[in-house]
C-alpha cells in the first residue's frame, strides 16, 4: 500500500472519529499541564477551619462536628495581675486605676494571639482580677475594661482560640502586699543577716525597689475585711517588722533566734556584718544608723502602728503569707464565711453608697455581681468554653485562729503551743511555734523595761481609755498594782484593737477551718447562679481548695473534695498543680538550684493522675482540665539558665507534658506574659514562669510546642510525644524514636477530619506521616494536620504516626512526606 | 516477553490431584491428533467426540541481578546488616497451557511457580505459605474461550487490557463477549472484578454476598483495521470502587490507540482520559450554605441565641486525568531503533480536592529496567511505580509524568543481539516531588544471545540510573535529597519449551 492510499485512509478514519478525539482530547484541553496552583504548592484546606463552640460529653470536650477536642492552654498571663495604671514602680494605691491592656494593647492583639495559635495552643485562660472590673467601688463597674475584655474575647476567637475565663487572685488582694530590699547590705546571699537586711531600705537612698503583693480583690473589699487598719497611711507596705518600738531588739533577736533555730550562722565571722569579713561597723551599729534615719525621714518611715500596714511577709515564697499573715486569713475568711467569722461586721460604705449586710454577703455580692457583668459580655462568644470562678481558693486560716485564741485566751503563748502541738504534733508544732515567735506574728506584750517608753508614746490615749471606764482594775490592792494592771488592759485591749480581734467569732474560725469546703461551695453557688443569670449555657469551672489540716501537716494543694452545687449543671473539674520547684522559706530568696540530671527522669504521672479518681466518685464522669501548671524559668539564676537555654526548665515541663499525654488531659500552661523581663520576671512578685522572654521569643519550646491531636474524629485511645528531653530505652541497631508523635482513636464519629498541631520547630526537616487508613493534608501556614480516617468499622482503631527525617533512620511504608509548604504521597490504604 | 508456541508435551504432575488419580489401566494417548483414548477418569467430564489440541510451553528464567543500592542514597542505616548493594538469584517457572477443543472452544491456563530466590529455597517448605519465598504458585490466566461464528466468549481470569495497556493492564476476573467485524476488526464488551479483600474479611455474606464494597469494571471496546496497515483500538471503560465504604469511587476512561505498520516499522499512539467522582474524598465543610459562628445556615439549631453551625459534611472529589503514549519502531537493515515518548497528567499539591493525577497500571512500553517495569521479570520496584500512590489496583500518579526512551538494536549475527537503551524522565509537576521537576536518566547496554530459534536466550544487561530529585523523594528510605548514580547489572538465562 502506497504512502498516498494511507494518507487518505487516515484522513477518512480522523473524520470518522473526530467527534471521538474532541470528547477525549477535551479533558486534556481543560486539564492542561497542571502545575502548582499556589507558591509552595499547597491550596489553603478547603475544610471550615472556623472555630466551633464545644459542648461537654461526659469527660470529654466535643465540639459541632462532633470532634473530640483536646485543650492545649495557656494562662494569658502573669502580669494581669498588675494593673496598667498605677504602673508596677508606682504606688499601688494610686489612682487611676486600670487594667485595659492586660494582657495586651487592643491593637497589639492579632500580634500576640498570632504567636499564642503558632505556638499551637487551642485555648487560654484569660486572667481577670475582681479589683479589674469593680475597682471604684461596689457595683461600680469598669465599662472601659469590660468593653476590652469582650474585645479580647472577640479577638480569640478570630484567631480560633477558646477563651477560659478566670477571676484570679493570690494572697486575696493587690493592697495586702510589703516592700522590700532586692539588694540587702547585710550578709552574704541566703544568710540570715541578708534576710534581715531584706526589710530594711537602701541605708543610702533610703528605697525598697521591691514588693511581694497579691492580687484580686479590690481595695473597698480590703478596707471592709480590714476596718481597724489605714491603707492610706503614708507607711501602708512596709514590713510590719520594723513598726514597733524596741525595733532594734527584736531584730537583733530574730537573728538570734533563727540562728539557734537553724543553726544558719552566715557571716558568723564577720563582725561587721556587712559579708565582708572585714572588721567593720557592728550589725547593732549599721542597724542603729539607719532607723535614726528613718525615723528622721520627711515623711518618717519609723515609726508606725501595726494598723498603719499589713502583716505580709516579704517571702519569696509568697503563697506562704496565707499560713503566716493574719490580715490574709481575715480577708479570706471574712469572704467566705463573714457572717460566722465576723458576724459584727455589717455596715459598709463603698461607691458613695451604705451597704447594711454582713460582710459575706457584701463582698460576695460584689464578687457576683462583677462576674455577672463579665459573663453579660462574654456569654455571647461561642469560643468562651466556661468561667473558672476563683483561683486557688485557700482554705487555711491557721494564723487567724492562732492570734483569735491568743486573744481569747488573754495574750496566753502556752496556749498557742498547746494548740499547734495538738494540731499539728509535737515535731511540727513545736517548729511552726518557734517560727511564729521568730516572725514576730504573735504580738508580744512589751516587757516591763519598755513598759515606760510605751506608755510614754501612748499617754494620752491611755488617758482617754481609763476615762471611758474608770474601774478597771479597781480591784487591785495598792495603785502601784492597779496602775500597772490598767496599764497591762490598756495594752492588751490596744492591741487587740489593732488586730481588729473583737470582730472575730473564735468558733465561726474554728468551723471555717475544719469544714472550709462546705464555704467554698457555697460560694460557687452563689456566683455560678450569677453567671448564669446572664449565660444560661455557662460552663462552670472548680477548683478545689485546700484545708488548714492540709497545709499544715504537708498535704498536696487541692486534696479536700468538693461536690457540685446544685445550680451548676455542666462543670468541668480545673485543679493546679506544681512539683518542689519553690524558692526556700525566706526573704529574697533566689531561685533554686537543680541540675538537669535532677530532673531528667522524675515522673509527674502519680501526681498528676492523684486526683482522678476521687474526681469520678465525686462528680462522676466531667473533663478534668488542669488549669495551672508550669515552671519558673531562671534556676540556678537567670544567667545560668539562659546560658544553658533553659535545660532544667525544659526537662521539669516535659515530665509534666508526657504524664498529661499518657493521662490524655487537657492543660493550661502558666503563662505567656508579653511584659517578662530577666530582672523582674513576669512583674508580679518576680516569678519568671513565662515561656516567651524579653525577647519575645519561646523558651525551651522544644518542651512545650509539641505536636498533638487537637480534634479527633473518634474517641482518643493513646497519644505519646518523643520530644529531646525524652529519656530513650535505646536498642541495639534501632534508631531511637527521637520526636516521634503517636495518636489513637477509636472508630470514628464524625466525616470531620482529625486535627494534628504540627510544630515547625521539631520538625524543621519534614516529617513523615503513617496512617491505619484515609489520607491527608497539612496546612503548612497554621501547621495542621488533617488526617480523614476511611475505615468506619466497629473497632477499628485509627492510628497517625510522624517521625522526622533521621541519618540511620530507614523511613518506609509511609503514606505522606511533608517538607517546606510541599508533599510526597507515598501508599494509602 | 512473549513465548514461543513449540512442542506439545503434557507434564502431568504439574497439574494437580485430579489428573494424577488417572487410572492405571489407562495409558496416555498421542496428544494432539484427536485420539479417542482418554487418560482422564471414565465420567469425569461430558467429553466430546470433536478433536482436542494441547498447547503446552514452559518458560523458564534463571535470573542474576545486582545493583549497588536499593535507593539513591548512600547513607548507612544504623544497622546496616545487609549493606547497601541489593540483588538476588532466582529461577521463575512460567508455564502456558492451551487446550482447543475443535476449532471453537479454547482453554488457557497461565500460572508463575517462582520466585524461586536460590538463598530462601527450602525443600521443606510446603507450597502456598504466606510467608514461603522458597516456592509459591502465582495465578496469572485461567479462562475459557467459546467461538461461534463471528461471535465469542471468554471468561474466566484473564488478563485485560484498555486500549492503551496505560489504565487497565491488570489480571482480573471477567466475562467478556465480542463480535468479529470484517477482516480482524471486533468488538467487546467486557464485566469483571478487580480481586479484592475488604476490612470486613472473608466471611461469607459479608464479602462474597456483597457487591457493594468490590471494585468492578465494565468496558465496551473494539479494533478496527483498516487494510493491514493500520488499526484502531478504542474504547470506553467505567470502574467502580465501593471498598472504601460510603466513599464511593467512580472512573469512566475514553481510550483510543492509533496503531500503524509497515513492512520494516510500526507506531503506535495511545491517549486515554479519565473522568469521575470520589464521594466523600475532599475537604468538606459545614453542611448547607454558610460556615460556623453566629451566621451560620440555617440547618443548624439555635442555643441560646446563638444558631448552631450545621455538621461538618465530606465533599466529592472530581477525578479528571489523561494519559498518552506514543511508540514507534524501525527496523534499518540489521540495526533496529525503539523509542517512544509518554505523558501523564499530574495532580496539585493538595490531597483534598478533585484527583487530577493518572490513575494507571503501571506498565508502559517502555524498555528501560529501573525507571519502567523490567520486562524480563516484573519485579515490581521500578520507579514509574514507585512515585505512583498505590491503592491496591491503580498507581495515581501525583507527580504526572514525562518520559522519553529510546533503544537501539544491532543484529551483527542472527543468534546476537546488542543494544543500548536509554531513557529520561521527569515529574510533571515538581510540587509533589519535593519541587524537583527531573526523575532520572537511565542507561544501559545489553548482550543478548539467542539460540534455537530463541529457545534459549541468554541476556546480559548492564547499566546505570542517575536518578533526580523527584525520583528520590519516593524513593529513599534515609536521605529524601541524595541522588546518588546507582549502577546495575542483570543477566538472564532463559529457556523456552
Amino acid at each position: 500500500m502506497n504512502r498516498c492510499v494511507l494518507l487518505r485512509m487516515a484522513a477518512s478514519l480522523f473524520m470518522r472519529i473526530r467527534a471521538v478525539l474532541v470528547a477525549a482530547l477535551l479533558p486534556v484541553l481543560l486539564c492542561g499541564c497542571v502545575d502548582s496552583v499556589t507558591p509552595g504548592g499547597i491550596d489553603p484546606p478547603a475544610f471550615d477551619t472556623k472555630l466551633s463552640a464545644l459542648k461537654i460529653d461526659r469527660e470529654y470536650f466535643r465540639d459541632e462536628y462532633g470532634r473530640y477536642v483536646l485543650l492545649n492552654g495557656v494562662n494569658v498571663g502573669g502580669t494581669n495581675k498588675l494593673p496598667v495604671t498605677p504602673a508596677p514602680d508606682e504606688d499601688p494605691r494610686k489612682e487611676p486605676i486600670s487594667f485595659v491592656g492586660r494582657p495586651f494593647p487592643l491593637d497589639e492583639a492579632d500580634l500576640w494571639f498570632d504567636r499564642i495559635a503558632k505556638y499551637g495552643f487551642n485555648s487560654i485562660r484569660l486572667v481577670i482580677p475582681w479589683e479589674a472590673v469593680e475597682h471604684g467601688g461596689r457595683g461600680i463597674y469598669d465599662k472601659e475594661y469590660l468593653f476590652y475584655i469582650e474585645a479580647i474575647v472577640a479577638k480569640a476567637q478570630e484567631h480560633d482560640i477558646y477563651v477560659l475565663m478566670n477571676f484570679h487572685e493570690n494572697l486575696f488582694s493587690r493592697f495586702l502586699y510589703t516592700r522590700f530590699n532586692r539588694n540587702p547590705e547585710l550578709g552574704e546571699e541566703g544568710s540570715i543577716e541578708n534576710m534581715l537586711g531584706a526589710l530594711l531600705p537602701d541605708s543610702k537612698t533610703l528605697k525598697y525597689g521591691g514588693v511581694i503583693t497579691g492580687d484580686g480583690a479590690p481595695r473597698w473589699a480590703v478596707e471592709a475585711c480590714l476596718p481597724h487598719k489605714n491603707i492610706d497611711a503614708p507607711n501602708w507596705g512596709s514590713s510590719h517588722f520594723l513598726g514597733n518600738l524596741g525595733i532594734l531588739s527584736n531584730l537583733i533577736a530574730v537573728v538570734n533566734a533563727v540562728d539557734k533555730l537553724t543553726g544558719l550562722t552566715g557571716g558568723e565571722e564577720d563582725e561587721g556584718g556587712d559579708g565582708s569579713g572585714e572588721t567593720g561597723p557592728s550589725l547593732e551599729d549599721f542597724l542603729q544608723d539607719l532607723l535614726k534615719k528613718m525615723m528622721k525621714s520627711d515623711p518618717p518611715m519609723l515609726p508606725y502602728e501595726i494598723t498603719e500596714t499589713c502583716d505580709v511577709f516579704p517571702f519569696t515564697s509568697w503563697w506562704d503569707n496565707t499560713l503566716f499573715s493574719y490580715d490574709i486569713n481575715r480577708c479570706y475568711g471574712a469572704f467566705f464565711a463573714g457572717d460566722a467569722v465576723m458576724p459584727s461586721l455589717n455596715k459598709f460604705e463603698s461607691g458613695g453608697k451604705t451597704w447594711e449586710m454582713d460582710i459575706k454577703e457584701y463582698l460576695q455580692g460584689g464578687y457576683a455581681g462583677a462576674w455577672a457583668q463579665v459573663a453579660k459580655r462574654a456569654g455571647k462568644y461561642p469560643n468562651v468554653i466556661g468561667y473558672d470562678l476563683i483561683n486557688e481558693p485557700p482554705g487555711g486560716f491557721l494564723m487567724l485562729a492562732i492570734l483569735t485564741l491568743y486573744f481569747q485566751a488573754d495574750f496566753d503563748l502556752g496556749v498557742i503551743e498547746d494548740f499547734l502541738v495538738s494540731l499539728a504534733g509535737t515535731e511540727t508544732g513545736q517548729i511552726v511555734y518557734q517560727l511564729l515567735q521568730v516572725l514576730n506574728v504573735l504580738p508580744l506584750m512589751p516587757s516591763k523595761a519598755d513598759m515606760p517608753q510605751y506608755m510614754a508614746r501612748y499617754g494620752t490615749e491611755f488617758k482617754a481609755w481609763l476615762a471611758e471606764d474608770p474601774d478597771v482594775c479597781a480591784d487591785e490592792a495598792d495603785d502601784a498594782a492597779k496602775t500597772e494592771c490598767q496599764q497591762v488592759a490598756f495594752v492588751k485591749q490596744r492591741i487587740r484593737k489593732s488586730y481588729g480581734a473583737d470582730d472575730i467569732d473564735l468558733f465561726g474560725v474554728l468551723d471555717l477551718n475544719l469544714s472550709f469546703v462546705v464555704n467554698l461551695v457555697e460560694l460557687y453557688d452563689v456566683v455560678s447562679q450569677a453567671i448564669r443569670g446572664e449565660d444560661p449555657d455557662a460552663v462552670i469551672w472548680l477548683e478545689p481548695g485546700s484545708g488548714a489540716l492540709d497545709a499544715l501537716v504537708g498535704g498536696t494543694f487541692g486534696d479536700v473534695s468538693l461536690w457540685k452545687p446544685e445550680s451548676i449543671d455542666e462543670m468541668v473539674y480545673t485543679p493546679h498543680w506544681y512539683p518542689d520547684i519553690y524558692p526556700f522559706l525566706g526573704f529574697n530568696a533566689g531561685p533554686r538550684e537543680f541540675t538537669v540530671e535532677e530532673w531528667a527522669d522524675v515522673e509527674f504521672l502519680t501526681d498528676l493522675a492523684g486526683p482522678l479518681p476521687a474526681v469520678l466518685e465525686t462528680f462522676g464522669e466531667v473533663p478534668v482540665v488542669y488549669g495551672e501548671f508550669g515552671t519558673y524559668f531562671n534556676y540556678n539564676g537567670i544567667e545560668n539558665s539562659v546560658a544553658s537555654n533553659y535545660a532544667v526548665s525544659a526537662e521539669i515541663l516535659n515530665n509534666y507534658y508526657e504524664a498529661f499525654e499518657t493521662l490524655n488531659l487537657g492543660r493550661m500552661l502558666w503563662c505567656f506574659s508579653k511584659d517578662n523581663t530577666h530582672e523582674n520576671g513576669d512583674l508580679w512578685n518576680y516569678e519568671d514562669f513565662s515561656i516567651i522572654g524579653p525577647d519575645h521569643e519561646p523558651r525551651a519550646e522544644l518542651a512545650w510546642m509539641r505536636p498533638y491531636g487537637r480534634a479527633l474524629s473518634g474517641r482518643p485511645v493513646a497519644t505519646y510525644f518523643n520530644s529531646d528531653y525524652h529519656h530513650y530505652d535505646p536498642k541495639k541497631g534501632e534508631p531511637d524514636p527521637w520526636r516521634e508523635f503517636y495518636l489513637s482513636f477509636e472508630s470514628k464519629e464524625t466525616d470531620a477530619p482529625t486535627e494534628v498541631f504540627v510544630p515547625d520547630c521539631q520538625y524543621p526537616d519534614g516529617f513523615y506521616v503513617w496512617l491505619s487508613d484515609g489520607w491527608a493534608t497539612f496546612d503548612s501556614v497554621n501547621r495542621i494536620l488533617y488526617y480523614h480516617p476511611t475505615r468506619d468499622d466497629p473497632g477499628h482503631v485509627h492510628e497517625v504516626t510522624l517521625r522526622p527525617p533521621m541519618e540511620g533512620a530507614q523511613r518506609t511504608g509511609w503514606a505522606y512526606f511533608f517538607r517546606d509548604g510541599q508533599v510526597v504521597v507515598g501508599d494509602r490504604h | 516477553m512473549k513465548t514461543l508456541t513449540g512442542t506439545l508435551v503434557l507434564v502431568a504432575a504439574v497439574f494437580g490431584p485430579a489428573l494424577s488419580e488417572a487410572s492405571a489401566q489407562e495409558t496416555p494417548s498421542t496428544i494432539g491428533n484427536g485420539s479417542s483414548a482418554s487418560v482422564l477418569p471414565p465420567g469425569l467430564v461430558k467429553k466430546s467426540s470433536l478433536p482436542r489440541q494441547v498447547d503446552f510451553t514452559l518458560e523458564l528464567a534463571n535470573l542474576f541481578v545486582i545493583r549497588n543500592d536499593g535507593d539513591f542514597d548512600r547513607s548507612d542505616p544504623t544497622y546496616g546488616k545487609y549493606g547497601q548493594p541489593e540483588g538476588f538469584l532466582a529461577t521463575f517457572l512460567h508455564p502456558y497451557l492451551g487446550v482447543r477443543l475443535a476449532e471453537q472452544l479454547r482453554f488457557f491456563y497461565e500460572t508463575e511457580i517462582g520466585m524461586d530466590l536460590w538463598s530462601e529455597k527450602n525443600p521443606d517448605v510446603w507450597l502456598g505459605l504466606e510467608d514461603s519465598r522458597g516456592l509459591s504458585i502465582k495465578q496469572r490466566e485461567i479462562w475459557g474461550e467459546l467461538t461461534l461464528n463471528n461471535w465469542y466468549v471468554k471468561a474466566g481470569f484473564q488478563r485485560m487490557l484498555d486500549s492503551t495497556g496505560l489504565f487497565v493492564n491488570h489480571w482480573i476476573g471477567a466475562v467478556r463477549a465480542g463480535y468479529g467485524l470484517p477482516g480482524e476488526s471486533r468488538i467487546v464488551a467486557s464485566f469483571g472484578q478487580f480481586p479484592d479483600q475488604t476490612h470486613e474479611g472473608w466471611t461469607w455474606g459479608q464479602t462474597f454476598g456483597d457487591f457493594r464494597t468490590d471494585v468492578l469494571l465494565s468496558a465496551l471496546d473494539g479494533t478496527w483495521v483498516f487494510g493491514e496497515m493500520l488499526a484502531l483500538d478504542c474504547g470506553a471503560y467505567y470502574v467502580r470502587d465501593g471498598s472504601r465504604v460510603d466513599m464511593l469511587r467512580q472512573v469512566g476512561a475514553a481510550a483510543m490507540a492509533l496503531r500503524a505498520r509497515g513492512g520494516a516499522w510500526d507506531a503506535s499512539l495511545g491517549v486515554v482520559t479519565q473522568f469521575g467522582r470520589g464521594e466523600r474524598s475532599a475537604e468538606g465543610g459545614a453542611a448547607g450554605a454558610g460556615a460556623g459562628g453566629a451566621d451560620a445556615g440555617s440547618a443548624g439549631g439555635t442555643t441560646g441565641g446563638q444558631v448552631d453551625p450545621p455538621p461538618y459534611d465530606a465533599s466529592d472529589a472530581g477525578i479528571f486525568g489523561w494519559a498518552a503514549e506514543a511508540r514507534a519502531s524501525g527496523r534499518f537493515s540489521i540495526v533496529t531503533l525503539k523509542g517512544g515518548l509518554a505523558a501523564m497528567s499530574a495532580d496539585d499539591a493538595f490531597e483534598g480536592n478533585d484527583a487530577l493525577g493518572f490513575l494507571w497500571s503501571g506498565k508502559r512500553g517502555s524498555r528501560s529496567l529501573l525507571l519502567s517495569e523490567n520486562e524480563t521479570r516484573d519485579i515490581g520496584d521500578n520507579v514509574d511505580e514507585k512515585m505512583g500512590t498505590f491503592d491496591g489496583w491503580f498507581y495515581e500518579m501525583r507527580t504526572g509524568l514525562m518520559s522519553a526512551d529510546l533503544g537501539l538494536y544491532v543484529d551483527p549475527l542472527k543468534w546476537l543481539t546488542v543494544g543500548a537503551v536509554t531513557e529520561v524522565m521527569a515529574a510533571v509537576n515538581p510540587d509533589n516531588a519535593l519541587g524537583n521537576r527531573f526523575a532520572g536518566w537511565e542507561s544501559e547496554l545489553l548482550v543478548d544471545l539467542h539460540l534455537l530459534e530463541g529457545a534459549f536466550q541468554v541476556q546480559l544487561v548492564g547499566g546505570m540510573l542517575v536518578p533526580g530529585g523527584a525520583a528520590s523523594a519516593y524513593v529513599n528510605a534515609i536521605d529524601v535529597d541524595a541522588t546518588d548514580t546507582m549502577f546495575f547489572g542483570q543477566t538472564a538465562v532463559l529457556m523456552y519449551f
